[in-house]
């Protein structure tokens, strides 16, 4: 299969899964302009980020004058999970210039890595993951300007059931992964739900993906030693 | 108090370039994954780790509708194996849910 064949691939593939992208970038126009940001501020956050629970955790620390270190603080640790994708990436990446990989990891989410990871050989991924990546950024663009320009789109019922659309992705790609791996992703996992539960319960839900990647990492790790 | 057009642009900017070094972060440990099993086993069992730390929340904060959606679309991925549908089932449920309580 050439390049441009997977390239059309991945943006067949992310276009089926670009509803959720694009709802949940609907949303945070939505949610975005009711928090008082200018049309034009919700939209550059979505087109220079892409990342929508970096975006969210962003929107609740917005107000005059800006806390910048919170929001740093609260931003990376929301997307702490991006350095364990963006490992995985590596071998994905390693055909392309330098300049391609700095300009494609800019398009790493959680939907087209999973579809990556889990789609086409080893070989023919980076174009793939292009191919997926530009898709869901112009889907998730797209939602939100059409949120931040029309935000009486949606009905209350609607609007929270959009907001909650990301989080079944997530529990979908959870389960391709306890899947591929089998067994030894079993404690790990379960020690990391329960790590977040903990972490959202006690600190709030910014501190919870970090909980979790430590929570499993010491699992893992332990188990590890053991053996 | 409303945040101005020069000190939104720095916050984006805050933003942007905290969630684009988290991604290149990666990539740059990224040497060891492709050499040792170990690694290639842990950093694929970790991203699911963290993937459910942003779940968990969205879980706790969400109503019954949400509980139905996610269990379904990972029941009905174990069951085919393929995500895609695996999804629709699941959004089918959630704004299903979302409609009768409206």
């Amino acid at each position: 299969m050439t390049p441009a064949q997977t390239f059309r691939e991945g943006v067949r593939d992310s276009a089926t899964l670009g509803i959720a992208a694009a709802s949940f970038g609907l949303l945070f126009g939505i949610a975005a302009v009711a928090a008082g940001l200018a049309e034009v501020t919700a939209i550059a956050l979505s087109a220079t980020v892409l990342a929508g629970s970096a975006q969210f955790a962003a929107l609740a620390l917005w107000q005059s004058p800006l806390p910048y270190l919170t929001i740093a603080v609260t931003v990376a640790l929301v997307g702490a999970r991006h350095v364990l994708m963006g490992i995985t990436l590596k071998p994905i990446v390693a055909t392309a210039p330098p300049w391609q990989r700095w300009v494609a990891v800019a398009f790493l989410t959680d939907f087209n890595w999973a579809l990556t990871v889990t789609g086409p050989p080893e070989k023919q991924r980076f174009a793939y993951f292009l191919g997926s990546g530009l898709t869901l950024y112009m889907l998730w663009t797209m939602g939100t300007v059409v949120g931040a320009f029309l935000p009486g789109l949606l009905d209350e019922a609607t609007r929270s059931a959009s907001a909650a659309a990301g989080t079944l992705f997530l529990a979908g790609i959870a389960t391709v992964l306890v899947k591929t791996t089998g067994r030894p992703a079993l404690l790990p996992i379960t020690a990391a739900g329960a790590a977040a539960w903990f972490a959202d319960a006690s600190f709030g839900a910014t501190t919870a993906p970090a909980a979790a990647i430590i929570g499993g990492a010491l699992i893992y790790g332990g188990r590890a030693l053991v053996r | 108090m409303s945040v101005e057009a020069g000190e939104a642009a720095l916050g984006i900017l805050v933003v942007a370039v905290v969630t684009y070094a988290t991604r290149l972060v990666g990539l740059f440990l990224g040497g060891v994954w492709a050499e040792k099993p170990f690694w290639r086993e842990a950093l694929t069992v970790l991203p699911a780790c963290a993937l459910l730390g942003v779940v968990v929340p969205g879980l706790r904060a969400g109503d019954g509708a949400v509980w139905a959606g996610t269990v379904v679309t990972v029941l009905a991925y174990w069951w085919r194996a393929h995500l895609p549908s695996a999804l629709l089932a699941g959004f089918v449920v959630l704004f299903t849910a979302a409609w009768l309580k409206s």
